[in-house]
């Protein structure tokens, strides 16, 4: 009787586990189904070749892969430091005034639309009018949005792994004699190590499919990566607008994309988990 | 500094301690004078201040958020009457050891790293002698034996009692004068409180020591001083077997004859 009972509740379990993941597997099939055959069909052409114009076969996504490389490098540069300097703060000065604003402000952006962090960014920077910089649509100002909406998730994260450092050690590293620089550097952020990496990891995963702040900020752009100043291409943005062409070719390449940056995000994801368990298996 | 005190084999005088968490007054006015190179214990119920006593005195409870303490804590660090507030905390914490009641290595290290680290990093040992350094102070918290085939390997592999005597051997790598252990043997297995307890003993040949402990036996065994504390007060000071045998105060006596024992009441 109670193998029985076992076996009903773990089919249960198992049936649930199923049903969320069916919007899942139902678009990686959908991607795969639509697009991802192209992949298969022309690798080389695919990964390294740019859009065709309508009504030509054949293209590939290689502008937009690079395009997204580029912008996302840059965006782990502006958003990686700041993130991750955020996150130590206020987690080290857990009661003061500023870590109180900042985890506030932090906990409202990470809820607001993207699209707006894209729209500020492009007027105070890159218009023409309004600009401090006056460049027009630029991958720099898209880089620099993308670092800014990295940044709170990515704080939050971090702040969490070194709050969830036990006070003992903290107290330890002061027994000893260790001043408030050499308890941080020697001692926490070693510890918290693969829990930053993780942090950072989230926070590429939040960024890698925004399409919003990038169009607004940057524009759209079919071509390789010419400068920083000038729009680039990159994979969400593909996807939409080649997603919502009404040519055949285009909306293929879009799903081939899409199925590309749902692996890179699920990859990233597990790349994510993978640390973490690390982590739980050492402290 | 520290002037009319007379420090007469004594190692650390408090003077009126008053300390209080939020609006919550913890020790209520304390004064007590540790005698040098004893082992004195600390018993009192739960609550009644025992750790933040012993924080105050290497001032670890700085790091405690919104608490606030007066009063004067004078100990004898390289020959010399100091008055903790006026030290560099650096210094005074190398200079009075702490062992916590949890073990707490460091986790991301190993055992041979966790021995060197305080000294390494406060440029106390040359660079090259701090192996030798590390055999030594394991041997004196008497894990030289059990470890020295593993010092590579990360300090939480070892049991908890030899993490507790990992951390007393990187308490004591940092030279220190004086050391406060919180009630050091907590969760720990018989055999591994015994070889806790000899250690203590062996320490006060050269340490002051300073221990917390919830046990009144563990104070019976080990130390030469008992002081008792209730609810943020000092209630007796003594030799072991006075407070042991002949207590003055009925709360003493009620607290070592097993019928205090559930913390402080209000
Ligand atoms: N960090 C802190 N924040 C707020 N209150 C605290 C803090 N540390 C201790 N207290 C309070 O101070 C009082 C005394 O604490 P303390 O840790 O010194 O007691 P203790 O005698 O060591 O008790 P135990 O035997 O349980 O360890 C307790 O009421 C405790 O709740
Ligand atoms: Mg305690």
């Amino acid at each position: 009787m109670r193998r029985v009972k076992a076996l009903f509740y773990s089919s249960l379990s198992l049936l649930c586990l199923l049903l969320l993941f069916i919007p899942l597997i139902w678009i990686l099939v959908e991607a795969t189904v639509r697009g991802g055959y192209y992949i298969l069909e022309r690798p080389l052409e695919f990964f390294t070749d740019i859009g065709r114009p309508p009504g030509i076969p054949g293209g590939g996504i290689g502008h937009a892969l690079q395009g997204s490389l580029y912008l996302l490098a840059m965006a782990l540069l502006i958003g990686a430091p700041l993130g991750t300097l955020t996150g130590i703060y206020t987690a080290e000065r857990r009661n003061s005034i500023i870590a109180k604003i900042s985890r506030f402000v932090s906990d409202v952006i990470v809820e607001f639309p993207t699209i707006i962090v894209g729209i500020v960014a492009y007027l105070t920077l890159a218009s023409r009018i309004t600009g401090i910089f006056n460049t027009g649509p630029a991958a720099l100002i898209a880089s620099f949005s993308l670092g800014l909406i990295m940044v709170p998730i990515t704080a939050r994260s971090v702040e969490a792994t070194l709050i969830s450092i036990s006070n003992e050690i903290r107290e330890g590293a002061y027994s000893l004699g260790l001043k408030d620089r050499q308890v941080l550097f020697r001692i926490l952020i070693p510890i918290a190590k693969s829990g930053i990496v993780t942090a950072l990891l989230i926070g590429l995963a939040k960024i890698a499919g925004e399409s919003a702040p990038i169009i607004v900020s940057n524009g759209i752009s079919n071509f390789w990566f010419s400068n920083w100043t000038e729009p680039a291409a990159s994979i969400p943005v593909l996807i939409y607008v080649y997603g919502l062409s009404p040519f055949n070719e285009w909306q293929t390449l879009a799903w081939a994309a899409s199925l590309i940056l749902l692996l890179l995000v699920l990859g990233l994801g597990f790349l994510a988990r993978m640390v973490t368990k690390e982590v739980w298996v050492r402290v | 500094m520290g002037k009319g005190l007379s420090f007469d084999k004594k190692a650390i005088i408090i003077k009126d301690l008053h300390l209080s968490i939020g609006n919550k007054e913890i020790i209520k006015g304390m004064s007590i004078e540790f005698p040098l190179k004893a082992i004195t214990a600390i018993i009192g119920p739960s609550g009644s201040g025992k750790t933040l006593l012993l924080k105050s005195i290497n001032r670890l409870v700085d790091l405690i958020p919104n608490l606030k303490s007066f009063g004067e804590i004078f100990v004898i660090l390289d020959g010399e009457v100091k008055e903790v507030h006026s030290l560099d905390p650096s210094y005074l914490r190398r200079k009075v050891g702490y062992v916590f009641q949890n073990p707490n290595p460091f986790p991301h290290l190993s055992i041979l790293e966790n021995v060197i680290i305080g000294a390494k990093l406060n440029s106390l040992v040359k660079k090259k002698d701090l192996v030798k350094w590390a055999k030594e102070k394991l041997e004196e918290a008497g894990l030289w034996e059990e470890v020295k085939d593993r010092l590579k390997e990360p300090a939480w592999k070892l049991s908890g009692g030899q993490q507790q005597r990992l951390c007393i051997a990187r308490m004591l790598a940092l030279k220190p004068e004086i050391i406060l252990l919180d009630e050091p043997t907590t969760g720990l297995d018989i055999y591994n409180t015994k070889r806790i307890e000899e250690l203590m003993v062996q320490l006060k040949e050269n340490y002051t020591v300073i221990a917390v402990t919830h046990s009144v036996d563990q104070a019976a065994r080990i130390a030469d001083y008992i002081a008792f504390l209730y609810d943020g007060r000092l209630i007796e000071f003594d030799v072991t077997s006075r407070i042991l045998k002949s207590p003055s105060k009925e709360l003493t006596e009620k607290f070592i004859t097993g019928r205090v024992l559930d913390g402080v009441r209000r």
